[in-house]
């Protein structure tokens, strides 16, 4: 579904990701990670087509990104880790804007509409204007609105932030359900009890370079962190801090 | 279409939202405006109007100067729309995270360049819908036109305010793709070349041909024929001002005119869309992968020269000062345009003395033109409050914690505030009020009078401006422009114009009636311009005090 090959990323004369390539097949839940500043964000705004790689490629779904944005961007979704929303629209005039900007017909738009206001229990607010939201209740709809067209690529910064305990499990559920269903989501997170939790692969980057990949039992057993093995926190560190030496 | 039909319905909504959120919840703040706004309009209308029944007086010559005057606004109007338009359109088209967001989504590039233009055309334009109208209204009044005359007055400055718009886009688009890493030269360098058209403007209107002549008819039409450039066939301006006439009258080339410039704001659109198309989301990634590398000391010299000049002001109060200075003047988008424009009025008033057709040694034209020179840069500065102090509260945006937080109490951040507009205005304004009374060589009380009357506009200006800032934040929106054409930025130019004009006309009313009307002897005037000069000096205290505790009030209830 995406494929990274050998992009590299430069600010001006500053690098911020080096020669990365990635393979990540459908329907996997892939979690990003890496400490501030490693080119985390940098990477899923090319992923998104925000910005261009300055060398190498990004094909989704057999299509090169840069070629194809438009046609591409029809069938991924792009969850920034700040989202923009219209606060003088209603939620509910949002997900119709959205849905309009998908060409999606009436009935499925309704029918979706409805399925994720219950899902994320949005029904008593969702015809106010989004600006009395709270920051959860924001993140909620953005996930929402997101889901509407029933992307392939779900591209995700930091999808918890700002969400309740019992909306985290939500999301975390619904992720997986939207995995099983064939969908790939490439999740950016600094969470990483949830990237252990829900992840099928994990990327490490740092230093605007991929340092480790796999499932979490592979990259545990790259580092050997304890007797009793360790965390996903435990393993980082230490890959990071190998990095630094 | 669908997603931009989908894109403009969703503005629409969320403006219509707004609107009915507002007459709900702010009725007082509505009416208070509205009727502000309609007394404004009716002051500009009246004083159109009246002008234009008084150049009727001068038959032939009249009819000159409406048609000069009509091609030059036009002409100048068109100028300044396109510099705020690339301005503004950069920092929409790139700088914006409804940008960013409408690239993630399935929208062309084109389209999402009309959609954010057409936004950036609304806000830049509204200033002439709104000030320009009374003159354009005023005329068709003067000429008893028909109603094809309004009809036509609608289309022609629909289509006329787009060409700016989308020749702004495409400066944009340009800079972004081919200079992403330019930008203050490229704006650095357009402030020198509209300086310097400007400087030729000025010295051309005030060249010294060996004689100085009275104001007499031949010598205006001199004038006149050194103002032709704006008349230039080439010009949209030119276009918009012939039709414009011509629908005063019997409209015989009105459609002629109209199709032109509707030809090329076609043109120009299809020449946008296909660039934007072609252009927009690479130099979108260009902007966005740029990155600043100078470093600045953690101390500068301009620190502590600054420290030394505000001592006077407490420790806090002197910081907020500074971070504001430097937040100013590290964005040239921001003071370009004020640096143009007082840079343009001194440069004219260094040059008066050569205007040939006036004789500076009559006491008629001394208080005529040093009286219209305050009007000038007052009315130059009411305009830049508003763009730039009234803002000020609201840039704080989201940040605002961190000046809230702080271990001073929030008076005196308001007199932050407040000390940095008055003194950017009494430095902007005193001296090119001295340089205008200099040149014209007008009688140092009366000098001192109008440094005077400069003082206190300049205190009433900043507080209206500081206060209606803090009484009507927008901190959800971080670019001024857009700040500025809210509730609060109308309200506050408003206000500012209404006190500025009061000032000005209750000041100028001894002057009138000795040097133009003659009506009065030297002692009623001396007595006439102390009382004007009480009663404005009291209305000026009165405002102050009145905006100084709303703003006070208000400051206290901000609530982030």
């Amino acid at each position: 579904m995406l494929e990274l090959k050998e992009v590299t990323k430069y600010y001006g004369n500053k690098l911020a990701v080096e020669r990365l390539t990635l393979h990540i097949p459908d329907g996997t839940l892939f979690a990003f990670i890496g400490p501030n500043g490693a080119g985390k964000t940098t990477t899923v705004k090319m992923l998104a087509g925000l910005l261009k790689p300055s060398s190498g490629e990004i094909i989704i779904n057999g299509k090169n990104i840069i070629n194809n944005s438009l046609e591409i961007k029809k069938i991924i979704s792009y969850i920034p880790d700040q989202p923009f929303l219209y606060e003088k629209l209603s939620g509910k005039e949002f997900l119709n804007f959205i849905g309009q900007i998908y060409h999606l017909p009436e009935e499925t738009l309704e029918s979706q509409i409805a399925r994720y206001v219950e899902l994320f229990q949005m029904s008593e607010y969702i015809h106010q204007l989004i600006e009395s939201y709270s920051l959860g209740m924001k993140q909620k709809l953005v996930i929402a609105s997101s889901l509407l067209h029933h992307p392939r690529l779900l591209i995700v910064d930091e999808p918890l932030v700002g969400l309740d305990p019992a909306n985290v499990r939500i999301v975390k559920q619904l992720f997986r359900q939207l995995v099983k269903e064939g969908i790939t989501i490439f999740m950016s997170t600094h969470i990483l009890s949830i990237a252990e939790e829900i992840a099928d692969m994990i990327g490490v980057i740092h230093q605007g370079r991929l340092i480790a990949q796999g499932s979490f039992s592979q990259l545990k057993s790259l580092k050997k962190t304890s007797p009793s093995g360790g965390n996903l926190e435990d393993v980082f560190l230490l890959l990071c801090e190998e990095c630094q030496t | 279409m669908p997603d931009l039909i989908a894109l403009y319905k969703s503005k629409l909504r969320g403006f219509l939202n707004q609107a009915s959120q507002q007459l709900y919840e702010n009725k007082l703040k509505v009416t208070v405006i509205s009727i502000s706004a309609i007394v404004l309009w009716a002051v500009i209308f009246i004083f159109f109007y009246r002008s234009l029944i008084f150049l009727r007086t001068f038959e032939e010559i009249g009819n000159i100067v409406v048609i000069y005057f009509l091609g030059l606004f036009f002409f100048a109007l068109g100028i300044m729309l396109v510099i705020s338009n690339a301005i503004i359109n950069y920092s929409s088209l790139y700088r914006s995270s409804e940008s960013a967001y409408l690239f993630s989504l399935p929208v062309p590039a084109g389209k999402i360049f009309i959609y954010r233009i057409t936004e950036s055309l609304l806000f830049s334009s509204w200033a002439f819908l709104f000030l320009g109208s009374p003159f354009l209204i005023a005329l068709g009044i003067h000429y008893s036109s028909g109603w094809t005359y309004y009809l036509y007055l609608v289309l022609f400055s629909a289509v006329f305010i787009i060409l700016p718009a989308l020749v702004g886009g495409l400066i944009s688009i340009i800079i972004a793709r081919f200079l992403p890493h330019r930008q203050k030269t490229v704006l650095i360098l357009s402030i020198a070349v509209i300086f310097l058209i400007g400087v030729c403007f000025v010295s051309e209107i005030t060249r010294l041909e060996g004689r100085t002549i009275t104001f007499i008819i031949s010598g205006m039409k001199d004038f006149l024929e050194r103002l032709s450039f704006a008349q230039n066939p080439i010009l949209p301006s030119h276009w918009i001002t012939r039709g414009i006439l011509s629908a005063t009258s019997d409209a015989s080339e009105s459609p002629f005119f109209f199709l032109l410039l509707l030809s090329w704001a076609l043109f120009l659109g299809l020449l946008s869309y296909q660039t934007a198309s072609l252009f927009y989301l690479d130099g979108y990634s260009l902007v966005a992968s740029s990155t600043r590398s100078k470093n600045y000391p953690a101390v500068s010299y301009f620190d502590r020269v600054s420290s030394i000049i505000l001592r006077f002001l407490s420790p806090a109060s002197r910081l907020i000062v500074i971070k504001d200075i430097k937040t100013l003047f590290r964005d040239p988008s921001q003071w370009s345009q004020m640096l143009i424009f007082f840079g343009l009025l001194t440069i004219y008033f260094i040059n008066i003395k050569n205007v040939p057709y006036i004789n500076l040694r009559e006491g008629m034209w001394q208080y005529l033109v040093s009286s219209l020179n305050l009007l000038a840069t007052t009315l130059t500065l009411a305009t830049f409050t508003t763009r730039f102090i009234y803002p000020q509260i609201s840039l704080e945006g989201r940040k605002f914690w961190i000046i809230g937080m702080m271990p001073i109490r929030r008076k005196e951040i308001f007199y932050s505030k407040f000390i940095f507009a008055l003194s950017g205005a009494i430095i902007i304004t005193l001296p090119l009020i001295f340089i205008s009374s200099y040149q014209v060589e007008v009688p140092s009380g009366m000098m001192f009078q109008q440094l005077y009357f400069g003082l206190i506009i300049c205190l009433g200006l900043s507080s209206i401006a500081v206060s209606v800032g803090v009484l009507y934040p927008n901190f959800k929106e971080d670019n001024p422009s857009k700040i500025i054409s809210g509730f609060g930025g109308t309200l506050c130019l408003v206000l500012s114009l209404l006190y500025l004009l009061t000032i000005v006309v209750i000041g100028s009313i001894p002057g009138h009636l000795y040097y133009v009307l003659g009506r009065i002897n030297s002692n009623t005037f001396s007595i006439l311009q102390i009382i004007s000069t009480v009663l404005i000096s009291f209305g000026a205290v009165i405002v102050t005090i009145i905006s100084i505790r709303f703003g006070l009030k208000s400051i206290e209830r901000i609530e982030i």
